[in-house]
């Protein structure tokens, strides 16, 4: 008798409208078996040329389009923008703006964490931790609109600062929310982080090792995972983190496997209550005075090009703007968001994986294609 | 007489058990995925209404689509449509899958469509940018209320107009 001849690889095409996947995009994979040999991705589904509308508007009009790029941290796209155009007006911010968007950053950067926690969570079977996360999510969501009257597209920050100034209690229910984050959070790990099954479904299983952070230059959670420290929101400036950042940024051991899906979990479950203690903080001492710079109403933007970066939820994202003499808004816009090195990671990241672990991989990394179709 | 009221009973008691067991197979295509999800979550519970999400189009009864359609998405929509099972039923939740919202086809040229209804038969629009959950459950409410045979608004306007026969072919139109 001969050995039993190897089958060829089967193919199987996935999407771009697929339950398993966490976005529009076309996955190809090639399966020996059940497991993964290789892996394609295809994105450009939902491709609207947001960067070509925005030249259309005025500074002031391109800032709903941006809302509309990343549904659960959309103003982190508001950020950039507006960072990238004071910087080519040379606007002086005052500290009460850079507060209140930190305060806006933080609780988006909350409720992205907690949408992405829940997501994994539904994928590892853990539905009950799911509603859980998911009603954190509701308060936090309940903040942003008594703040901005929106709950996803929140179109508050200016060129110049904000919009309006704080509701009248808000920073009250903010120090209440986060008080209440706190102590779920210890709740989430009795109940989800350190459960057995739990850790077991989860470790040493979609492991992104420090090779591929470095060949695919990944920012964000798969990055931090290895360096605390790789954070835009303390080593930039512009970015209004005076003094908050915390004072112990020690790295968080995995319990089984460096860099695998369990560990980046519990990254981004401590992520959440390190952006609650910021916001205890900062929501107690928000400075006084105006919340717009002067000379935003007109504003006057010479010929130049700017660029900012700004840490959304998922890593680093990048904005360059250009502008004319005589335009009333942007002559040149161009995004470069984190979830394409994401994107770019996932051919290596899947190989090897069997197929049921497909969905808990592809959402431990969150990936988003609007970001990267725009 | 007899007959014609068992039938009408039974077609009355099918239109009930439909209504209240809808599975749904979401096509997230931009911000009004997340008020979907939310809506799925305890505040709002659509399980309560017997409103469930569903992996696999095949077993599905409504298709949820939020967002901008695009002609490349256009067509790959469509497939999903076809292979959902008879009686099925198509609900567009926000701006853009309503009429083109700010991504329409005036603001981005050609790489959107102008709705949804371009491309399958709309049951239910639930507008907004994005729409709160509040909405969504509101349209679901009523996409069951016409199933049950309440109906509010006809679907066979939109094959009249040939907003259907135009997709039968390969090539996409954008006219």
């Amino acid at each position: 008798m001969s050995a039993p001849e190897r089958l060829s690889p089967i193919q199987w095409d996935l999407g771009p409208f697929h339950a398993l996947l966490s976005g529009v995009y076309r996955l190809r994979l090639s399966l020996d078996g059940e497991v993964i040999e290789r892996a394609e991705v295809e994105t450009g589904f939902t491709t609207r040329g947001v960067e070509q509308i925005l030249t259309r508007q005025s500074w002031r009009g391109a800032i709903p389009f941006l809302d509309r790029i990343d549904p659960d941290g959309a103003v982190f796209f508001e950020w950039a923008y507006c960072l990238a155009v004071e910087q080519l007006s040379a606007l002086e911010l005052p500290r009460r703006a850079h507060g209140i968007r930190v305060i806006l950053g933080e609780l988006s950067r909350i409720s992205s964490h907690l949408l992405s926690l829940a997501k994994v969570a539904k994928a590892a079977g853990a539905e009950s931790a799911f509603h859980l996360l998911i009603r954190e999510r509701e308060r936090v969501l309940d903040l942003l609109e008594l703040l901005c009257g929106a709950r996803h597209a929140l179109g508050f920050l200016l060129p110049g600062g904000v919009r309006e100034d704080v509701t009248e209690g808000f920073l009250e229910r903010v120090q209440e929310v986060c008080q209440q984050i706190l102590q779920r959070i210890k709740e989430y790990n009795d109940l989800v982080t350190y459960n057995e099954a739990f850790v077991r479904r989860l470790s040493g299983r979609g492991v992104i090792t420090k090779e591929m952070v470095a060949r695919h230059r990944m920012t964000g959670i798969p990055a931090r995972v290895f360096d605390r420290e790789q954070d835009l929101r303390w080593s930039s400036s512009r970015l209004g983190y005076f003094g908050l950042k915390p004072e112990a940024l020690e790295s968080i051991e995995a319990i089984t496997f460096p860099g695998d899906v369990h560990h980046r979990f519990v990254i981004r479950l401590h992520e959440v209550s390190q952006s609650a203690q910021i916001l205890q903080v900062l929501s107690q001492k928000l400075a006084a005075g105006p919340f717009l710079a002067k000379g935003s109403a007109q504003l006057i933007v010479p010929e130049g090009e700017a660029e900012a970066e700004v840490e959304t939820a998922r890593g680093r994202l990048a904005v360059r703007v250009g502008s004319q003499a005589g335009r009333p808004g942007p002559a040149e816009i161009q995004f470069s968001p984190p979830s394409r090195a994401l994107f770019d990671a996932v051919p290596q990241y899947l190989v090897g994986a069997p197929l049921q672990d497909l969905s808990l991989l592809l959402q431990s990394i969150d990936l988003l294609a609007t970001e990267v179709d725009r | 007489m007899k007959q014609g009221w068992i039938q009408s009973s039974v077609s009355r008691l099918f239109g009930w058990a439909q209504a209240h067991s809808l599975r749904y197979f979401p096509i997230h295509m931009g911000c009004c995925s997340d008020e979907l999800l939310q809506a799925v979550g305890c505040r709002y519970d659509l399980e309560r209404f017997g409103v469930l999400p569903e992996v696999d189009p095949v077993f599905s009864d409504l298709l949820i689509v939020s967002g901008a359609i695009t002609t490349r998405s256009a067509p790959e929509l469509k497939k999903i449509y076809e292979q959902m099972p008879h009686p099925k039923f198509v609900m567009a939740i926000g701006s853009c899958a309503c009429s083109g919202g700010a991504f329409g086809p005036e603001a981005t040229g050609a790489s959107t469509l102008a709705g949804l209804s371009g491309v399958v038969p709309v049951d239910i629009y639930v507008p907004g940018c994005p729409p709160r959950p509040e909405a969504i459950l509101e349209g679901l409410l009523r996409l069951q209320d016409k199933i049950e045979g309440k109906k509010t608004a006809s679907r066979k306007q939109g094959r009249k107009q040939g907003r259907i026969d135009r997709l039968e072919t390969d090539e996409w139109d954008l006219r």
